[in-house]
């Protein structure tokens, strides 16, 4: 579900990452759909070699999916012909301004290590085995053998943490409805209106980037699962054991497993492609945002325990956008805050008042699940409410952009429109306490869309002063707009950044020659001049607020987008 | 002929008397038969302002004028009286006159003419509105305005008095915030004892303000509590603010005006933003 400006910045992003030539394809995708090989040569103009490269980048780092269907033979007889699409996959674009957080967050929870392997993965997008034991050998300038089990381990570790995953199937069938004429139905006249709000032709996009990434994706159980050499080292752990203690009588099966093994593991280690996988980390950044906004509304002890509540049940979220996490017991409440190093001296009654009280408030931070287990088995089961924290957390910096922007007036306005519904005009003065502004007020938040007035009319004619207008802010339609907004300030922002970098070209390239000749250690005989340094320092500070405006930005798109 | 007038408009009077709460046309015709005496008789005694004609539902009902009101009205052109139970009809909300006019389908003279006479003798007076600032309203001079006509408390003049609500405001939040935890009547007891106003604030004039500061997000709304019981609704200084700062509005794009008419190479471009230029110069 991209905004208008979501599409631009996606764009962008490429551009700057990929080149030109790989943007054209990808406007086209993102624009118009799924498309099948020839009509995306058509379209972006190119020749089928730079297209075919193209894609094949683009397959790499996961922006696009392909898929094949199979369409109906032009008459009863003739046969059937298998056609293969391609659909850009909005989300993982733009997940790649955020590399650099899933690099600290995996560095926080693993250390340099796994940071290192994560940042291989994300550089090239999708890799084996034996290559990401190629490159950090590479890196280290040791051997494969001395630094193979290291990486094993922590490959191992992440694997198990599920940052890391397989690949799903590089060409699913979509055997359903042609994805295409789904698209062409709704699109003759919504295509026209490019509103902030979304419109029904994203929305049926949006469903089929869902479906062709539901078809691709590996069963659950095959998805982390590990190389089979490595197997022992990780999760299935018991299976190995159960081995060892077979009867002799079965011996002879098991050199055949064993055998089998072999084979299966080198496959395994040279042919399986993996990838990162982004879901866990937002998920990993869903419950932090969680637990943040519970520190800042109550204090540090139910953020402690909310957090550990969060951290038990991870494994079970199938979705990144729960609503809610698995339902726990209080013993199991307990038990997970006494394992996490903040919450390990944490007396009981503590933590029972903490459960209380995010029980109690009234965002709902937690709620009860069902009556079923008596005091007995550790009392009532509580399971953590996401969507109600993140929706607060949303409302909340609505209301702060609306607030900042329009000023205290305008967001008392909003707010008791948001409140109550639809009201007339003069009882919004009365109510918002500013009769007299009342007017210019309405209009500024109509103009930006942040309210919407409704005619009712009492004749036929419509005769405007016998009609009655209702004011009314549609909070669905608000995100929408605050969304496209951060779409549109990040686009501003990363175009921003490539024009100043374009306007001192010259100095940064006489930088990089200096840099390049000092490397090379001869002496430097050229220095810059001191208005030359005035401006490499000036672009650097230019950079540097410019990349950390778009990372909190980002921060405010996830909350928005991905939550 | 005579006397039989006189003796008819004296037993008009006398059955006035008799039914004090109206007499009805029917017992009228039943009394006096002669429909042409009758017709005279009571057109001469409310043209004298002696008797005053009502409906209740379809039946025309007659009363005596009592003496005082008689002598108010003394003079008075049948003109003047309609346009002044007009102006009775509307209490204190009070009529315009071009709103009379239609009522009276009078001409605008005769109106004039009539407020004049009327105004002279203190039976009513004019109003200013707050809603239209140049329109008068008429109503009884005895009466009151009602809070629309002069907007309540908030209005001093006619005019919104924003600084005297902003004042208001400050104080309840003060309180609020000294107390922890306040009633509606807690509050209003302390702003009044305060004496920052002379104005007579009513406890619905501190609802008022108390929701706006709810909607300000300066104070949550919560039930009961303390020394509360849990069905009264108390007030409280919010847990949380609307955020001062969003990363949206840090940028000049966040509060950018014409943030719409903002395209990649377009007359407003981000390559050529002057509020970029002002933020990163800085």
């Amino acid at each position: 579900m991209a905004t208008a400006f979501g599409r631009t910045l996606c764009c962008n992003l490429i551009q700057t990452h990929f080149g030109d030539v790989v943007e054209r394809v990808v406007e086209c995708l993102i624009n118009r759909g799924p498309l099948a090989f020839g009509d995306i040569s058509r379209y972006s103009e190119l020749g089928s070699e730079a297209v075919k490269s193209s894609i094949l980048v683009l397959i790499q780092h996961s922006c696009v999916q392909a898929f094949k269907v199979e369409h109906e033979g032009a008459s009863a007889t003739a046969p059937r012909r298998v056609v293969t699409y391609y659909v850009a996959i909005s989300d993982n674009i733009f997940h790649r301004m955020r590399f650099p957080k899933f690099l600290v967050a995996v560095r926080e929870d693993f250390g340099e290590e796994a940071e290192s392997l994560v940042e291989g993965l994300l550089e090239h997008g999708r890799l084996t085995l034996e290559q990401i034991i190629q490159r950090t050998a590479a890196k280290a300038a040791k051997a494969e053998g001395e630094v193979a089990n290291e990486v094993k381990e922590t490959f191992t570790k992440l694997v198990t943490a599920r940052f890391i995953e397989r690949c799903p199937s590089p060409e699913p069938w979509l055997n359903q409805k042609d994805p295409r004429e789904l698209l062409s139905k709704v699109a003759r006249g919504a295509s026209k209106v490019r509103g902030p709000v979304l419109s029904a032709e994203d929305i049926v996009q949006s469903e089929v980037v869902q479906r062709v990434i539901k078809a691709a994706a590996p069963l659950e159980t095959q998805r982390f699962q590990l190389p089979v050499s490595m197997a022992g080292l990780g999760v299935s752990d018991s299976d190995s054991q159960m081995a060892e203690g077979s009867q002799a009588s079965e011996k002879r099966k098991l050199e055949a497993l064993e055998m089998d093994m072999k084979t299966a593991a080198a496959v395994d280690e040279k042919e399986v492609l993996w990838r990162v996988n982004f879901e866990e980390f937002l998920r990993k950044m869903r419950h932090q945002t969680c637990v943040d906004t519970v520190k800042t509304e109550l204090d540090i002890g139910a953020s402690v325990v909310l957090s550990a509540m969060l951290q038990a049940t991870r494994k079970d979220e199938t979705s990144v956008r729960q609503h809610h996490s698995v339902p726990l017991s209080m013993d199991g409440i307990t038990q997970a805050v006494w394992s996490t190093p903040d919450g390990q001296h944490m007396p009981l009654e503590r933590i029972r008042s903490s459960v209380q009280q995010l029980a109690s408030d009234k965002i709902g931070y937690i709620s009860r699940a069902g009556e079923r287990a008596g005091p007995a088995l550790g009392g009532n089961s509580y399971s953590v409410n996401m969507h109600n924290i993140i929706e607060a957390r949303q409302k909340s910096e609505v209301e702060g952009i609306v607030l900042q922007r329009f000023g205290r007036e305008c967001c008392r306005i909003f707010r008791l429109l948001v409140r109550k519904g639809q009201l007339e005009q003069k009882q919004i003065g009365e109510q918002a306490m500013a009769p007299k502004t009342v007017k210019a007020l309405l209009y500024c938040l109509l103009k930006e869309q942040y309210v919407q007035v409704q005619e009712i009319a009492r004749t036929s004619e419509h005769v405007a002063r016998q009609s009655i207008f209702l004011w009314k802010a549609d909070y669905q339609v608000v995100l929408h707009r605050v969304l496209d907004d951060l779409y549109h300030a990040a686009t501003n922002l990363c175009l921003r950044h490539a024009h100043e970098i374009r306007k001192e070209q010259e100095v940064l390239e006489l930088v990089d020659q200096l840099d390049a000749r000092k490397d090379a250690g001869s002496d430097a005989h050229v220095t810059l001049t001191s208005d030359q340094q005035e401006q490499v320092k000036r672009i650097s500070r230019i950079t540097k607020i410019l990349d950390v405006s778009l990372l909190k930005l980002d921060d405010t798109i996830l909350l928005f987008h991905d939550f | 002929m005579a006397s039989g007038l006189a003796q008819t408009i004296n037993k008009v009077l006398d059955l006035c008397r008799a039914h004090a709460d109206g007499l009805p046309q029917k017992v009228l015709d039943e009394e006096i038969p002669d429909l042409e005496l009758l017709s005279q008789a009571i057109n001469f005694l409310l043209s004298k302002q002696k008797l005053v004609v009502f409906t209740q539902g379809d039946n025309i009902v007659y009363k005596e004028q009592n003496t005082e009101v008689a002598v108010k009205f003394k003079g008075l052109t049948s003109e003047d009286m309609l346009v002044y139970q007009s102006i009775e009809a509307a209490a204190n909300q009070g009529i315009w006159t071009a709103d009379l006019k239609r009522r009276t389908n009078l001409q605008q003279p005769q109106i004039n003419k009539a407020l004049k006479n009327l105004e002279g003798r203190s039976l009513v007076k004019a109003v200013k509105t707050v809603t239209n600032k140049n329109r008068k309203v008429y109503m009884l001079f005895e009466l009151t305005p009602s809070r629309e006509v002069t907007g309540g408390a908030w209005y001093t003049e006619q005019d919104y008095d924003a600084e005297f609500v902003d004042v208001v405001k400050q104080q309840c939040l003060q309180f609020i915030t000294k107390q922890g935890l306040a009633d509606l009547q807690a509050i209003a007891d302390a702003i009044r004892k305060s004496g920052i106003t002379q104005v007579e604030l009513g406890l619905e004039e501190f609802k008022q303000i108390m929701d706006t500061l709810v909607l300000d997000g300066d104070v949550d709304e919560t039930m009961g509590g303390e020394t509360y019981s849990s069905d009264t609704v108390c007030y409280r200084v919010a847990k949380s603010r609307i955020p001062e700062t969003s990363a949206l509005t840090n940028i000049p794009c966040g509060i950018c005006p014409v943030l719409r008419e903002c395209q990649p190479g377009g007359l407003i471009s981000p390559e050529t933003c002057v509020y970029f230029d002002q933020w990163l110069s800085f």
